[in-house]
């Protein structure tokens, strides 16, 4: 042997020696007692390495089993295993460690069980970070950026609970990881599956990912619905773990959810029109003197119907739509030629169920008025307004009325052939609340309408938000 | 049956019409009255279905759900305690849950037809007596 041979050995006996052996040969030795596995000498260049305080740490495997990757350390006890068994197998892999700041590095971990008559007693190892290559630096941005991801990312076993909750998952679900650990991540999220775990556990066990809505309880109660996605991933033998992703989709539900509750109520609204429908057109039958023209008057109720349904469904009009714009809409057709028709009135929300028999009265009196009265000839006029009446403060009632001016004189008393349409005016109001006053004088027409508030808690005048 | 019962089948009957769109509610009061029966309302409100009940005595009620937004179950279990079979007559989508608050009632979807909503109001009567 070279006499320096023989002089370092005698050297790394010292304490100094050993000191500067872990400063700068490498990242850190580790000395396993494997007679009792739960006791391991770390040295500082090991905890420092890793970015910790050496006098924090404790000499105990639990120390580091806690920080390396779970599928990593699987690797490394099952070739701990063999080169237990077999000392030419060497113990050498690399492993992934969680650093103090919640970093990663990538460790070549390396190590020598030292035997008594072939009985391995004691096991020296040593760590090397590895900085250089490429691969190993994507791989370890890859799990930062699992790590920093906003989806929730879960590794855990069956038997042992959650081994791995990033950031997002705390984040998500404002659990921290140190109560996570240990735990199951659907107990402890509070998980309602739409179907059954032995479903869920048919489709892992066929090799397939399962992936499904669930509903999930933050800590603080607030109930979030995530998209979660399961595999199952086999680490070595036949030791498997989980691999669970939540994303959080509470917010697409909840539209779908809207979507629903609106599908739902356009349903019931179309189903009650056939039935308006319906009762339009029997009633149209059975007042009907004969069928003359019959289809054309139903057919124009039914357009008057359609349009104050336009008008309810228009984006703009979420609440109520202006009295205005309700009357010229309906009147812009009977005011041709020289007859004319004059709205005069203020602001009044009409709540949207007070459309169709407001438009249905409005079309009954311009009818009736283009057949018999001011708007049959030339010249003729009529006037629409309405005004508020009001006792106190309180606003009580709407009072609207329609007066015709005819051109010429006619005869002062309703037409012969009132019928359905005097009916629909009577069941308009009604609906409405409302007290109807009709009355033939010698220049036509005047109707008076009060609506009042008081019989209908919806018609008070609602305000866009 | 003779053919006086086929065409009056509810002879005699005092039929409650809740609804609040005023061109369903008097077709159904013309159809109850082709088929015999007494139709009383129609009442577009709850509280004009409570005074309609104290006022008249009624054998059956037929009930639109949502009047003007206000559920008419209030009415219906009132109905239900004095004993009165209930006919919903509605264009709601969720008729499932009232199998399970009314176990007795009957469901008439709209649009109905004539013959099922005398259908139904018979078959009740029939039931009750």
């Amino acid at each position: 042997m070279h006499y320096l041979e023989k002089e370092l050995g005698a050297f790394l006996g010292q304490p100094e020696a050993f000191a500067f052996l872990d400063a700068s040969a490498c990242d850190g030795f580790w000395f396993w007692d494997l007679e009792n596995p739960e006791h391991e000498y770390m040295s500082a260049g090991f905890w420092r390495a890793l970015g910790f305080d050496p006098v924090e740490r404790e000499h105990l495997a639990a120390e580091w089993q806690n920080l390396i990757f779970p599928e990593d350390g699987e690797t490394a006890l099952q070739n701990f295993k063999r080169h237990c068994e077999d000392p030419s197998f060497p113990y050498d892999q690399l492993v992934r460690y969680k650093t103090s700041d919640g970093g990663t590095v990538t460790v070549r971990c390396r190590g020598l069980a030292v035997r008594e008559n072939g009985v391995p007693k004691r096991m020296l190892g040593s760590h090397t970070i590895i900085h250089d290559t490429r691969e190993i630096e994507i791989d370890r941005q890859l799990s930062q950026m699992l790590e920093l991801s906003s989806d929730a990312i879960l590794a855990y076993s069956e038997t042992d609970g959650l081994l791995r909750w990033n950031q997002g998952a705390e984040a998500m679900y404002g659990i921290p990881e140190s109560e996570a650990i240990g735990r199951d991540p659907n107990a402890l999220t509070q998980a309602e599956f739409d179907v059954s775990r032995d479903v869920i556990r048919a489709t892992l066990d066929a090799g397939k990912a399962w992936t499904g809505d669930v509903k999930r309880k933050m800590r603080s109660g607030r109930v979030l619905i995530t998209s979660t996605n399961i595999q199952r991933v086999e680490v070595s033998g036949d030791r498997t773990l989980l691999l669970q992703i939540d994303r959080d989709v509470t917010e697409r539900f909840e539209a779908q959810e809207k979507e629903r509750h609106l599908t739902r109520e356009l349903h019931h609204r179309i189903k009650n029109l056939f039935s308006i429908l319906q009762g339009l057109v029997r009633l149209s039958f059975r007042l009907a003197r004969n069928n003359v023209g019959l289809a054309d008057k139903i057919c124009a109720r039914i357009d008057v119907l359609a349009k104050a349904y336009a008008l309810s469904i228009d984006p703009g009009h979420d609440k109520a739509v202006d009295m205005h714009t309700l009357f010229s809409q309906a009147l812009i057709p009977f005011a041709q030629g020289d007859r004319s028709i004059k709205i005069e009135g203020g602001m009044q929300p009409i709540p949207l169920n007070d459309i169709s028999p407001l438009s249905l009265i409005i079309n009954e009196l311009a009818t009736n008025a283009s057949k018999h009265g001011a708007l049959r000839d030339k010249g003729g006029h009529v006037s629409v307004g309405w005004q508020e009446i009001t006792d106190g403060d309180e606003q009580n009632a709407i009072k609207f009325t329609w007066s015709e001016k005819n051109p010429n004189p006619m005869p002062a008393k309703p037409p012969d052939d009132a019928g359905f349409g005097t009916k629909l005016l009577t069941l308009s109001a009604m609906q409405l609340g409302a007290t109807l006053n009709q009355e033939w004088t010698k220049n036509g027409l005047v109707c008076k309408l009060v609506i009042p508030f008081a019989n209908n808690a919806t018609i008070r005048p609602t305000t866009k938000d | 049956m003779n053919e006086r019962d086929v065409q009056k089948p509810l002879s005699g009957k005092k039929v409650l019409i809740v609804e609040d769109e005023m061109l369903i509610a008097f077709d159904l009061m013309d159809t109850f009255g082709d088929a015999g029966a007494a139709a009383i309302g129609p009442a577009g409100t709850l509280e004009q279905a409570f005074e309609a009940f104290e006022k008249d005595e009624t054998d059956v009620a037929i009930l639109d759900i949502d009047l003007r937004g206000v559920s008419v179950f209030p009415f219906a279990e009132a109905l239900v305690e004095r004993n009165v079979p209930i006919v919903f007559h509605s264009g709601h989508g969720m008729l499932e849950n009232l199998e399970t608050r009314f176990p007795g009632a009957a469901i008439c979807p709209k649009p109905a037809s004539k013959e099922e909503l005398i259908d139904k109001v018979s078959g009740l009567l029939t039931a009750k007596n």
